[in-house]
């Protein structure tokens, strides 16, 4: 079937409903292109009248492939979705403009879609909503589709700051969300409590970022089963996030830039299944992390970064019982030294992302990794303003056990053009070379590195700016 | 007056007129250069599968010919019935996979829509029901995504199935 070109693909594709389709889709890749066209039609469907033709003509799985070229979707909602059933039910709606491109989706767009669906009932089987970035729309056009769409089961609010309290407070009256994700778009904490109030029994991930620091009030969660939650920036009520915690079912936990919640001591206690851990510059108790070693078999990602009062007593009891991590970030981590951080190489062999910028961690450190099981896997390493290593370890020849390494940071080291030479040399796959702030490498040198030399042209970008 | 076409391997088939107009292509090409009576090169289709073609249309010359108005809806109605093969068809189109494709490729190229329509609804009908391995595994196509883009894409599948 691969011999046939794509618009015959198209025609044998068109007859598969729904299921069969989403098949294909894992197939292979070319026919990922082929149905997700299919699957996921108009680039721009923000005009009503293109928005109702491909509500009809979706009941034949029948798109207009030549419409997804890239002009198309300059400025627009870039490839915003409108999955539809058969009988234009719409279903999904992703509304949320491409990374990099502005929303055009305004309170005219929503309050047409709205109107039109709400006519003939079938908004009813709208269960996932995307309005993430959707800055244009106001609360009045927002509550309306809110409270048309009592089925509701996904919903993505965030990066948008336009919904007042009363606003987001509607959203409490979804009974049937398991997914929902706001953004900083409340005034006080107590409506994001209202939000999730009719979804109490059902929310499954709860997310939510403030984007700047929040100063007065915190979030009261009561009693969730949740699996996923993150907070960032906004403070967590502690007797709020033990009852969740208790549920013990979470899976990832994010919660940033918190002050001291005491119930976090007991984290791993009751939550066993546990995959990945955030709790970068948040002050938790120091036998935290000592209790994670219950989630052995699942815990693939932990970030600690910039928990400046992490010692190597808190973090020894664990780094010999992860043996599926996969992501291990400890970034200005000022208080750890080489000693848990090798063991930890030693234990855990899967690892693919280590990042130990602005800690003390010295030339020790860097031979074991290039030494470790995990060396081979690896493929972001960042070691950035890690003084205590001397730039002459790089050299060593065991740097070449590094195959699969994109990206390198070791700016702020002592490095020369030599060392950037022999770092291009050795490491095959090395796409990214950030070398910030290295006085021995001129940006001269490291311009012409990247322009006339062989070595140079493999590597996608040599950061000598900061960018 | 008969028609004679020439396979892309030389084979030469003397047929009907009336055989010859299910294909548009044919038609179109003999309403033009009239009937000169020499051999229309196809260089696109191999004889053996023009054979598997003519035979087609030789059964189907009694069928009307679809004005172009029934045309537009005809994707709608075949959609209907995609299960809804005509019993010879059904055995007709009963080839080998690479066949299959080639048949699909002629009647595409000899614009014969009602055969184009038979061999996509053939295919489809194979896919019906069919796990992504076991879709693989019968057009012996490779799994070329890494696992973690097989994850996504499979997570992507969940919430666009999400009932």
């Amino acid at each position: 079937m691969r011999s046939l070109p794509h618009e015959l693909q198209f025609n044998i594709f068109a007859q598969l409903e729904l299921g069969d389709l989403l098949n294909c889709r894992v197939a292979t890749r070319d026919w990922y292109q082929v149905t997700t066209t299919l699957l996921f039609k108009d680039p721009d469907p923000w005009r009503l009248d293109r928005l109702l033709s491909t509500l009809r003509r979706s009941r034949q799985w029948r798109i207009d492939a030549r419409s997804r070229d890239a002009e198309s979707k300059k400025g627009v909602v870039g490839e915003d979705i409108l999955s539809c059933y058969p009988g234009h039910h719409v279903k999904t709606l992703r509304l949320g403009p491409l990374k990099g491109f502005k929303s055009r989706i305004d309170n005219t767009f929503v309050n047409d879609f709205t109107r039109c669906l709400s006519f003939d009932g079938s908004i009813t089987h709208l269960v996932w909503l995307d309005l993430s970035d959707c800055y244009l729309v106001n609360d009045t056009a927002f509550i309306h589709l809110i409270s048309s769409s009592p089925y509701l089961v996904h919903l993505n609010v965030s990066g948008w700051s336009g919904l007042s309290d009363t606003a987001i407070k509607h959203i409490g009256e979804c009974t049937r969300l398991r997914t929902l994700i706001l953004g900083v778009i409340f005034e006080n904490c107590r409506a994001v409590g209202d939000a999730v109030r009719g979804s109490r029994r059902t929310l499954e991930v709860f997310c939510v970022d403030s984007g700047v620091d929040w100063v007065c009030g915190k979030i009261v969660l009561d009693e969730m089963a949740l699996t996923t939650l993150s907070v960032a920036r906004i403070p967590m009520c502690n007797d709020g996030l033990e009852k969740v915690l208790r549920c013990g079912r979470l899976r990832e936990l994010c919660l940033t830039k918190q002050e001291s919640l005491p119930c976090l001591a007991r984290l791993g206690e009751w939550c066993t299944k546990l995959v990945s851990v955030n709790l970068a510059q948040t002050k938790f108790p120091p036998s935290t992390l000592a209790s994670l070693k219950t989630c052995r078999s699942t815990l693939q990602s932990l970030n600690l970064s910039f928990c400046s009062n992490v010692t190597d007593a808190d973090l020894e009891p664990l780094v010999r019982d992860l043996p599926y991590l996969l992501s291990f970030k400890v970034d200005g981590c000022m208080l750890l030294t080489d000693a848990p951080i090798i063991t930890l190489l030693h234990h855990s062999p899967l690892l693919t992302d280590l990042h130990f910028k602005s800690t003390n961690i010295t030339s020790t450190t860097f031979n074991a990794i290039v030494n470790a099981h995990c060396a081979n896997q690896l493929v972001h390493l960042s070691v950035k303003h890690c003084v205590g290593i001397h730039a002459d370890t790089l050299l060593t020849p065991e740097l070449a056990r590094l195959s699969r390494l994109e990206s390198l940071d070791v700016s702020g080291l002592d490095l020369t053009h030599v060392h950037v030479e022999v770092l291009a040399r050795a490491l095959p796959r090395l796409r990214v070379l950030r070398i910030v702030g290295c006085d021995g490498v001129s940006i001269e040198f490291a311009r012409e590195f990247k322009e006339c030399n062989a070595l140079g042209e493999k590597i996608a970008l040599v950061d000598v700016y900061g960018v | 007056m008969p028609v004679v076409l020439q396979a892309s391997d030389n084979q030469q088939f003397t047929i009907e007129k009336a055989v010859a107009e299910r294909s548009m292509l044919l038609k179109n090409m003999l309403e033009d250069v009239g009937e000169a009576g020499e051999p229309i090169p196809l260089p696109n289709v191999a004889g053996s599968i023009l054979k598997k073609v003519i035979e087609y249309c030789e059964h189907h010359k009694e069928d009307p010919v679809p004005s172009a108005e029934e045309d537009k809806d005809a994707f709608e109605s075949s959609r209907r019935k995609a299960d809804d093969i005509d019993e010879w068809d059904a055995q007709f189109i009963k080839v080998g996979n690479e066949e299959l494709f080639e048949i699909i490729l002629a009647a595409n190229y000899l614009d014969i829509k009602p055969l184009l329509d038979l061999g996509c609804k053939t295919v489809a009908n194979m896919i019906k029901g069919k796990t992504p391995e076991q879709i693989r595994e019968m057009f012996n196509i490779e799994n070329d995504f890494t696992p973690e883009e097989e994850d996504q894409i499979r997570r992507e599948n969940e919430w666009a199935a999400d009932a």
